[in-house]
């Protein structure tokens, strides 16, 4: 073949490719009356899929499309406000928002607002101070009391510390609202104790294996660890391997956040000790009700709603399986 | 016709091409609003790739880029904000950071001739570090709009400055690197640096501008990037400077150095970034998302080779 012409060929070919790809994209959706775009922070964490999964039940019932989209990374965050911009390019009815960047997205917002989309924040916070000096003022928010869950994870290794120890903290991302607030939330349940002291505390930014290789090295300098608190439950099976790879498995007592199902099974199995479980699928379900009750122009029963937030241990884990059990019968 | 010349028109065919795609998929894709944000979205990585093109001219590489972003970004808040320093003079100096960094790197690359993939690693975790320490690990917010025009701003219409920024940026590299003294010796050291030396150009000087003008594409890439979120992030940036390599490579742009050009590097911007609106609006998952852009960057660099006959 003419060298040419195979090159034309192989270019047709790509774009081919290409445009079936894409093509592949659309025509999926059956036009619902309200569009709705769900914007979270990745998709790489079981959080996360169980709040899309809960926006997916309220969507089915509410005739509403959900578009569900994220960036790669939580750290992604200009990813993420290109993907508020698109959407708002896309003219949808609403965007329900839990931003990598509690400052960084507020720019982002202010516009979707005024091209007068309605705007929820789930879970993670927007910055308050942030939002209120651009002008921003968000339909509603949909979370969890972060630093209440903080603190009930604090009292929770208190007890089973019996009051004294030393413990170290595995933090989320550092300046993000909801890692914050956990963070706070935990030394002030701390400062309760007096007996007990956070000899070290460090970022593992939510990510499992970062939280391994951070565990090892605090392990190195403090042979004496009691407990540990872990913001989320992704760092927290990293940090459990790290704990059983040293062989201090029920030496340290570990809490963590999130009631992921492995996290569940790591309590069964005595390497975890309790997580915090935020119903992240009521967070999804909630906000997708708020913004139809708002596109429907009904006024919301209130502008924050805090789910309600559960000490998860072994005895609420047997409980939870064996309600499931029952389900699956 | 040069061969970069012909991968350029290539991809800009390509690139009109999904344009006409995605324009018949989602009508939403041409709407004024969409395309002048495409533009915007873009920008950035484009900022950052024009200073890229002259590293991998000269057969170099950045991979600091995304890091030197951040730290200038914090530069600039910690200045304005927490200093009380003029605007002008933060601006200033967010872009003099970066060009430090680059400044910093050129030199250990000429004098010790540490590979620049090290250097550059070296640069990207140190910088990255600088920037969290001296923003304390917080995100500054509000920073003030004089500060944030150059990312947040529109002049002439709609426009975005941004936009005009980075189509400034592409447009004086273009008549550095096709007109003058220097732009030819970057091509020179690029495309065989013994012969160049022995020629008499000054082959350490052409790199360390080099590296300097890549640290100053990345301090504005920040400080569009600061006008964007309207606050100075530390934890900006991360993964940039693979995007701003891929829009390079897609452009035309020999990784092996000695040809290239930077309107193919603007054209392989504008490629990935309305690959990426269009996927968006297209609801496309992310993950999907990243097969395609990779798909892509490979097409590219196949096509190219092909064009020159090379085969392995």
């Amino acid at each position: 073949m003419h060298p040419s012409l195979r090159k034309a060929a192989i270019l047709v070919c790509g774009l081919t490719v290409l445009s079936a790809l894409l093509l592949a994209g659309c025509g999926k959706e059956k036009a619902g009356k309200w569009e709705i775009a769900l914007i979270m922070k990745t998709m790489s964490n079981p959080f996360f899929i169980s709040m899309e999964n809960g926006a997916k039940q309220a969507a089915a019932h509410l005739d509403v499309t959900l578009h569900v989209l994220t960036p790669t990374e939580e750290t992604d965050i200009e990813d993420q406000i290109g993907i508020v911009e698109d959407m708002i390019a896309k003219q949808v009815d609403a965007i329900l928002v839990a931003p990598a960047g509690s400052k960084e997205i507020v720019p982002a917002l202010v516009r979707a607002k005024q091209a007068g989309i309605v705007v929820i924040n789930l879970d993670n916070r927007v910055d308050p101070e942030a939002a209120a000096a651009a002008g921003l003022e968000l339909d509603a928010y949909v979370g969890a009391d972060n630093e209440e869950g903080g603190f009930k994870a604090g009292e929770e290794l208190a007890k089973l510390l019996g009051e004294e120890g030393k413990v170290a903290m595995l933090e989320g991302i550092p300046g993000v609202d909801n890692a914050e607030a956990r963070k706070r939330g935990f030394q002030q349940a701390m400062a309760q104790h007096p007996g007990i002291e956070i000899v070290q505390s460090q970022s593992a930014h939510w990510k499992q294996e970062e939280a391994l290789n951070v565990m090892q090295d605090i392990l190195q300098g403090h042979r004496d660890l009691d407990g540990l608190f872990c913001a989320n439950d992704m760092m927290a099976l990293g940090a459990v391997r790290a704990i059983e790879d040293a062989g201090k498995t029920g030496e340290i007592f570990v809490v963590s956040y999130d009631n992921l199902e492995a996290a569940q099974e790591a309590i069964m199995a005595d390497k975890l000790h309790a997580t915090i479980e935020q119903h992240p699928d009521l967070m999804g379900k909630s906000g997708v009700e708020y913004a139809v009750r708002l596109l429907e122009g009904k006024e919301l029963p209130e502008k924050e709603k805090l789910v309600d937030l559960e000490v998860i241990t072994k005895l609420t884990v047997e409980a939870i399986w064996e309600e499931k059990q029952e389900q699956e019968r | 016709m040069r061969p970069e010349t012909r991968q350029t028109i290539t991809m800009s065919v390509i690139l009109l091409g999904l344009c006409a795609v995605l324009a018949a998929a989602k009508p939403e894709f041409l709407t004024r609003e969409n395309l002048l944000n495409v533009l915007l979205q873009s920008s950035t990585n484009c900022v950052l790739a024009v200073g890229m093109t002259f590293v991998i001219i000269t057969a170099g590489i950045d991979l600091s880029v995304g890091s030197v972003l951040a730290f200038s970004g914090v530069v600039l808040g910690v200045l304005v904000k927490q200093a009380g320093v003029g605007v002008g003079i933060g601006l200033c100096a967010a872009a003099a950071a970066g060009t430090c960094c680059g400044l910093v790197q050129g030199a250990v690359i000429v004098r010790w001739a540490v590979p620049p993939f090290v250097c550059t690693l070296g640069m990207m975790c140190a910088a990255r570090g600088l920037g969290l320490i001296l923003a304390g690990g917080q995100t500054i917010h509000g920073l003030p709009p004089a500060a944030t025009w150059l990312g947040h701003g529109r002049l002439i219409g709609p426009i975005a400055v941004p936009t005009l920024l980075s189509l400034a940026a592409v447009g004086v590299a273009h008549v550095v690197l096709t007109r003058t003294a220097y732009g030819r010796h970057v091509f020179a050291v690029g495309a065989n640096e013994e012969a160049a030396r022995l020629a008499g150009v000054r082959v350490g000087t052409v790199k360390l501008i080099a590296y300097a003008t890549c640290g100053f594409t990345a301090g504005l890439a920040g400080i569009i990037v600061a006008g964007r979120t309207g606050s100075a992030s530390p934890i900006v940036g991360v993964g940039n400077e693979l995007y701003a390599i891929a829009a390079a490579v897609i452009g035309g742009n020999s990784l092996m150095g000695g040809r290239g050009t930077v309107i193919g590097t603007l054209v392989g911007a504008l490629l990935i970034q309305v690959l990426r609106n269009g996927l968006n609006l297209l609801i496309v998952p992310d993950r999907w998302q990243l097969v395609v852009i990779g798909l892509v960057i490979v097409l590219a660099a196949i096509i190219d080779q092909m064009r020159q006959g090379r085969r392995a």
